[in-house]
C-alpha cells in the first residue's frame, strides 16, 4: 500500500520545491503588506480621490479569483513590454490580491488609534508624515498582528495556484512526481505536513511578536 | 513698545453647524502668568484651548503667541500669507498642551514619549534627548519609570509623564484642559503638586478646571466661562471673595458653598416617598 521507497525518493524534490514555495510566500507578502499599508493610509487619509482608488483596488481584487487574477497577470506583463517570469508575475499577483486584505486589516486598527494621540503629536509639532510613522502606523501593526499573521498563512496556502502558470513550488512538484510514480498518498501527504509546518513557523513568529509586545497592553 | 502677552486670542469664535460653542472670546495672557478658565461644563473652556492650540483652528478671530499668528507668516515682503505646514508646526511647538486622558502613545515607555518631539521637531540626537527627557521625568519625580510602558503606570504618573513629555519641548505656553478629571480621587493630588511647582516658577500656564481649590492656590487670574463667553475675568483674589458677576457668584455658591458656608444646598423633599418605594 504506502510505498516508502517513494516517499524516500520525492523528499528531497518536495523540499526543494518547498523552497519555491518560502521565497514565494515571503516575496508575495513582502509585496501585500507594503501594498496593504499604503493603501489603507491612502483609503483613511489620501482624500477622495485616495479613498476612491483604494476602494477600487480593494474591490477588483476581493471580486476577482486569484487564479484569473494570475493568468491575467502572467499574460499582461508581456503586453506592458516586461518579459513574462512566472515567478515573478506570481509574487506581483498573490502578492496584490493579499493586500486588498491587508488593506482592510490595517484600515480598521488604524481607525481603532485614538483620536488624541494624533491630536497630542500635532500639539508637538510632529509633521504628518511622522505621525503615521512613528504613532499611527506601530500601534495599527501591534493591533493587527494576529489578523496579520492569519493572512500570512493564508498567503502561504495560495502559492500551489502559482502552478497554473508554471511555477513549480511545492505542491506543482507533487504533482510532477504523482504523475511519473502513479502514487499520491505517499507525495501529498509529506506535502501536506510541509503545509502545516511552514503554517506553524508563521504561527509561532507572530506569537513571539504578540508576547513581546506584551508589556504595551493593560 | 511693550512686550506682546505670552498667548492672546482675540474675538475667537467657534461654530459647529448652528451651534455656537465659542462666541468673539478675547483673552491675554503674559509672561509668567497662571490663568484657571472655571465654567460649567459646555460653557466652552475645552473648546478655547483647542482654538488657542490651534487644534482646532478657530472659526473666526485669531491667535497670536508672542506677537505672531498663528496660522499665519510675514514674508520678507512684508506681507501675510497662510503659514506653510512646516511654520505652523514650529508655531505649534511653542504651545505644549496636556490633554484630560493623557495620550500618552502607548506603544512607547515613558521616555520615549518625553523624547519623541526632540528627536521629531527638534532634530536632537537620541542621546542628548535621552538626557533631556530623563531630566524632564525627573521634574515630574518619575525618573524610574523612564522604562515603563504607559499601561504599566497609574493615571497620576501618566499625567506626569504628559506633562513631562509637553515641558521637554520648552514651550512657551502650557495650556491643560482639565488634567485631573479623569483620574482617581486619591492620584489628583501628585499631578496638582506637579503644576503647582510649575507655577511657583512661573511658567505661563492656562488650566482648564474644575479643580477650584487649585485655583484659588496657584492662579494668579481667573477666567469665568459661560455659554461660550467670558463672563469674568478677574484676579483670583478679588474672584474667590468678590465676584463682580451674579453669575460668578451663583457658580461660587455652588461649587464652593458647602465648604464655606455660604449657603446650604436645598436637600431635595423625599417625606412624600415611603421605603416601600424603594422596593421592586
Amino acid at each position: 500500500m504506502f510505498d516508502v521507497d517513494i516517499l524516500r525518493e520525492s523528499i528531497p524534490v518536495i523540499a526543494s520545491a518547498a523552497l519555491v514555495t518560502i521565497q514565494l510566500t515571503v516575496a508575495a507578502a513582502a509585496v501585500s503588506l507594503t501594498v496593504g499599508t499604503l493603501s489603507a493610509v491612502l483609503q483613511v487619509a489620501g482624500g477622495r480621490a485616495g479613498y476612491w482608488l483604494s476602494r477600487a483596488y480593494v474591490s477588483l481584487m476581493r471580486g476577482t479569483p486569484l487564479f484569473v487574477q494570475l493568468l491575467v497577470v502572467f499574460f499582461a506583463l508581456p503586453l506592458l513590454g516586461l518579459r513574462s517570469q512566472a515567478f515573478f508575475a506570481a509574487v506581483l499577483a498573490i502578492g496584490l490580491n493579499s493586500g486588498a486584505y491587508v488593506t482592510e486589516i490595517l484600515r480598521a486598527a488604524i481607525l481603532a488609534v485614538p483620536r488624541g494621540q494624533v491630536e497630542a503629536a500635532v500639539t508637538i509639532g510632529i509633521g504628518r508624515l511622522a505621525v503615521w510613522r512613528r504613532i499611527v502606523l506601530p500601534q495599527a501593526a501591534i493591533t493587527s498582528l494576529p489578523m496579520l499573521a492569519a493572512e500570512l498563512t493564508i498567503v502561504l496556502k495560495s502559492t500551489p495556484l502559482a502552478s497554473v502558470i508554471s511555477v513549480t513550488e511545492m505542491t506543482y512538484a507533487g504533482v510532477l512526481i504523482q504523475a511519473r510514480a502513479f502514487s499520491a498518498i505517499e507525495v501529498f501527504v509529506p506535502i501536506a505536513a510541509g503545509y502545516i509546518l511552514l503554517a506553524q513557523v508563521i504561527a509561532r513568529i507572530a506569537r513571539m511578536l504578540e508576547r513581546r509586545f506584551e508589556p504595551l497592553r493593560g | 513698545m511693550s512686550t506682546p502677552p505670552a498667548i492672546a486670542g482675540r474675538g475667537l469664535t467657534m461654530r459647529f453647524g448652528p451651534a455656537t460653542v465659542l462666541d468673539g472670546v478675547d483673552i491675554a495672557v503674559a509672561r509668567g502668568e497662571v490663568v484657571c478658565v472655571l465654567g460649567p461644563s459646555g460653557s466652552g473652556k475645552s473648546t478655547l484651548l483647542r482654538c488657542l492650540s490651534f487644534l482646532t483652528p478657530p472659526s473666526a478671530g485669531a491667535v497670536h503667541v508672542g506677537g505672531e499668528q498663528l496660522g499665519m507668516e510675514t514674508k520678507s515682503d512684508g506681507t501675510t500669507v497662510p503659514a506653510s505646514a512646516a511654520r505652523l508646526r514650529h508655531q505649534r511647538s511653542r504651545i505644549g498642551m496636556v490633554f484630560q486622558s493623557f495620550n500618552l502613545w502607548p506603544h512607547l515607555t515613558a521616555l520615549g514619549n518625553v523624547t519623541e518631539g526632540l528627536v521629531q521637531v527638534r532634530g536632537e540626537a537620541r542621546t542628548d534627548a535621552r538626557t533631556q527627557g530623563l531630566e524632564m521625568l525627573a521634574a515630574v519625580g518619575l525618573a524610574d519609570k523612564a522604562d515603563a510602558y504607559p499601561a504599566r503606570l497609574s493615571g497620576g504618573q501618566q499625567q506626569r509623564v504628559a506633562i513631562a513629555r509637553a515641558l521637554a519641548m520648552k514651550p512657551e505656553i502650557l495650556l491643560f484642559d482639565e488634567p485631573t478629571s479623569a483620574l482617581d480621587p486619591e492620584l489628583v493630588g501628585e499631578v496638582l503638586a506637579v503644576m503647582e511647582a510649575l507655577a511657583e516658577r512661573h511658567t505661563t500656564m492656562i488650566v482648564v478646571t474644575h479643580e477650584i481649590a487649585f485655583a484659588a492656590e496657584a492662579a494668579d487670574r481667573i477666567v469665568f466661562m459661560d455659554g461660550g463667553r467670558i463672563v469674568e475675568d478677574a484676579p483670583a483674589d478679588r474672584f474667590f471673595t468678590t465676584p463682580a458677576e451674579e453669575r460668578s457668584w451663583r457658580f461660587l455658591e455652588r461649587t464652593m458653598g458647602r465648604y464655606l458656608g455660604l449657603s446650604r444646598p436645598q436637600r431635595p423633599d423625599m417625606s412624600g416617598m415611603s421605603r416601600h418605594d424603594h422596593e421592586v
